[in-house]
């Protein structure tokens, strides 16, 4: 029933407010885009290397290049899997033969926390993650 | 086949509990999904259960879910994120539901209450799947998982719930205030740390489990001005598990009030606790949303060795 009170169903735009959003649009076109990078440092153990998580899928193991905690026979060869969904990272137990512990607890799949402990056969990492531009900045650009 | 594996979708009490300060241990309402082969259980259905549901949704990728829902008791939250839960809506899709007859109603009845007239624009009947409603007896089997329930002291009742096949002993008891049924109450009501005495069936009952998940909503202190909440202090989960001896003990029913950092705090007092008290080896921890795990005795992280010279 009609009772004076304005109908926000059906608003008009203004023509203020589309200058304003094209004045947005063009602000987020020039932002440079950021994507977030998972770190694994290691804080006691075997393995000395920082495992850098800056795919969308990476599987941490034994034969695994760029993901190995070094010589550890206790690492399974395929050993897990952490996917990065925009600022989440998942980590997959992949039936490893010793587990994975999370804050000490053995996980199937957990989701990582800034500044959770991460065990991985005879080495624990602590997770962090960064923020960074998606390709390297050229010169001159922000 | 294996045992039974958990994964947790909502571990907070009372309310949705969003933001930063909650995130890493959760603010959803209680859900927690079990599974054995392809058994899937969920036990009830705070607001965990709409991303439980999005993600068999994902994973089933039109395929028909069957499910088991078993609810401890019918309190808002553990019940208000069943009209949010997708996998209903879809024709094809099965789901067995088990609650406790209350003198208001059935399980049928009272669910489809929060989606009548002004509280929900979509009605119980709306949903597609197939479902069943059946009042929960003290003991009944889940495709080969057997399953008892105990009364446990909270406002309005609560159903514990213990699940067992192949070996794996789950315990899910949310919502409980243990004090309110030791037989030496007055006692432990003058002194915290008094052991509670309860009655052999009630131990017997949290006997032995692989994962116990109990309500650890409080600290000694806040309980102090909590008595008749319904919910367990640290003191009180410690004492149990003296007695009941889990292998490992997930704090759950996270109290909103509590950060992270307060979570975290209260299973290290409690891991601390149980220790003194003579239980060595049970792991303790705080429920976590989403966190999944086998129930099984845990595996202990390995030793670590110092780092071979550069």
């Amino acid at each position: 029933m009609p009772d004076g009170r304005p109908d926000l169903f059906t608003p008009t735009v203004s023509r203020e407010v589309t200058v304003g959003r094209e004045a947005t649009a063009r602000f987020r076109r020039e932002r440079p885009t950021l994507r977030w990078v998972g770190v694994l440092t290691p804080i006691a153990g075997l393995a000395r290397a920082t495992l850098r998580l800056d795919q969308d899928e990476t599987i941490v193991g034994r034969e695994q290049d760029r993901y190995s905690p070094g010589y550890d026979e206790s690492v399974s060869r395929r050993h897990a899997r952490i996917t990065r969904r925009g600022d989440e990272f998942v980590l997959e137990d992949l039936g490893s033969f010793n587990g994975t512990h999370v804050e000490g607890v053995p996980v199937l799949s957990c989701v990582l926390f800034d500044g959770d402990t991460v065990q991985f056969g005879q080495t624990l990492y602590n997770f962090g993650r960064i923020l960074e531009p998606a390709r390297p900045a050229r010169e001159g650009q922000p | 086949m294996n045992g039974l594996t958990v994964q947790f979708w909502g571990t907070r009490g009372s309310i949705p509990t969003p933001g930063r300060h909650t995130e890493k241990y959760g603010g959803n309402t209680t859900c927690v999904e079990l599974r054995h082969g392809d058994t899937q259980v969920v036990l009830d259905a705070g607001s965990g259960i709409r991303q439980l549901g999005a993600a068999w949704m994902q994973e089933t990728a039109g395929k028909p879910i069957r499910a088991h829902l078993l609810f401890t008791h019918l309190h808002w939250d553990h019940i208000q994120g069943f009209p949010f839960f997708a996998p209903a809506y879809r024709k094809g899709n099965s789901f067995t539901v088990y609650g406790e007859q209350r003198p208001d109603g059935g399980i049928r009845e009272l669910l489809g209450g929060q989606m009548r007239g002004s509280y929900f624009p979509v009605p119980l009947a709306a949903m597609q799947a197939e479902l069943s409603f059946h009042d929960t007896a003290p003991e009944f089997a889940v495709e080969g998982i057997t399953v008892r329930t105990a009364r446990l002291p909270h406002p309005g009742g609560c159903l514990g719930y213990r699940l067992e096949v192949a070996g794996s002993v789950f315990v899910f008891a949310t919502d409980s205030e243990l004090d309110g049924v030791a037989l030496n109450k007055d006692a432990v009501q003058a002194d915290h740390a008094a052991p509670r005495e309860y009655e052999p069936a009630l131990v017997e009952f949290f006997r032995g489990a692989n994962l116990l998940v109990i309500d650890c909503q409080y600290t000694d202190e806040e309980y102090a001005g909590r008595r008749g909440w319904g919910h367990n202090s640290i003191a009180t989960v410690v004492d149990l598990c003296r007695q009941a001896r889990p292998d490992a003990v997930a704090l759950f029913h996270h109290d909103p009030e509590s950060n992270d950092d307060k979570v975290l705090a209260m299973a290290d007092e409690t891991a601390r606790r149980l220790e003194s008290a003579g239980v060595t080896g049970a792991l303790v921890f705080a429920a976590r949303e989403r966190l999944a795990m086998k129930v099984e005795k845990p595996t202990c992280p390995l030793a670590l060795p110092a780092a071979a010279p550069r």
